[in-house]
């Protein structure tokens, strides 16, 4: 998959779960830029990517998340 | 004087650090939030907790290093968690809870929770990064009235200081239905430093008070 089509699927859960689309996704992005995205919201946030791209994440490898640029890259690893 | 002890919490004493956990957030009423927003039994929020301890994430309030417990004659009495905010790779604690709960809870407990943000927000304090912070003390009923907690507190301050000199704050955050708790904390040179409230109309279903507040201490 194309690491434009993930940005995109990624943006659009985002946008559907804090129900606004307030924000740029650039790589260095994190949660604290983002009205709205707290703890309850990251929960629903990496759920609904699991769900979109049937994936699971690791524990380790969700508190090695950074920022979005890392979150997309974790996510093309787990496609290939 | 007792002989009390105090320690680092280890992973055997994870069932004790779910009971201090779960007491808590209780802060002496029935209502215990975990259980009400993911609609969980505490038998089950108990056993999700101790799941989660295991996982030894490091730096959070669902952390086992965390926790500093006091025994007397061996056996665990009180406890509570301390950690320096971000200390690990700048990672927020509350991101880090937030993965431990969204990996360990089931995911279909997880449907509708997002309406619950807009309940509980207004309660919700954001901890400063490169902080001492403190969270879920609890010391058993027949040892409280010793200053069991400040021992605790004192000794995680002065480990998080081994680690940090540099550290400028201490941060506890407690419900304002616990007079007792806030109290012991001003003794210990804790000031309240601001208030947090949440007016809507369904906060008393899902967590013990509307009113949380920020105590901190200067270092």
């Amino acid at each position: 998959m194309e690491r434009e089509e993930i940005v995109s699927r990624v943006r659009l859960v985002v946008v559907s779960v804090l129900k606004h689309n307030d924000f740029e996704m650039r790589d260095d992005l994190t949660a604290k830029d983002v009205d709205g995205w707290d703890s309850l919201s990251h929960m629903t946030i990496i759920t609904e990517i699991e769900k979109d791209f049937g994936i699971r994440f690791k524990l380790k490898e969700l508190n090695k998340l950074k920022n979005m640029g890392t979150l997309i890259e974790l996510i093309e690893s787990k496609l290939i | 004087m007792k002989n009390y002890e105090l320690r680092r919490a280890t992973l055997h004493d994870v069932d004790f650090l779910a009971t201090v956990i779960i007491e808590a957030e209780r802060s002496m009423t029935d209502k215990l939030g975990l259980s009400t927003i993911f609609d969980l039994s505490e038998d089950d929020i108990r056993s999700y907790l101790v799941s989660m301890l295991e996982e030894e994430v490091d730096g959070c309030e669902i952390s086992v290093s965390s926790f500093m417990v006091a025994t007397l004659n061996g056996k665990c009495i009180a406890a509570f968690g301390g950690w320096i905010e971000g200390f690990y790779d700048d990672m927020p604690s509350s991101l880090l809870k937030s993965n431990l709960i969204g990996y360990t809870i089931p995911k279909d407990k997880f449907a509708g929770i997002i309406d619950k943000r807009d309940i509980i927000k207004g309660i919700q304090i954001e901890r400063e990064m490169y902080t001492h912070q403190l969270e879920y003390g609890y010391v058993i009923s027949e040892e409280r009235g010793n200053g069991l907690i400040g021992m605790i507190m004192n000794e995680s301050l002065k480990s998080a200081l081994n680690i940090c000199p540099e550290l400028k704050k201490s941060q506890v955050q407690i419900f304002e239905n616990n007079p007792q708790s806030m109290n012991a904390y001003e003794k210990l040179g804790y000031r309240i430093v601001r208030r947090f409230e949440s007016t809507h109309p369904d906060i008393l279903k899902y967590m013990p008070y509307n009113v949380k507040l920020l105590m901190e201490k200067e270092l």
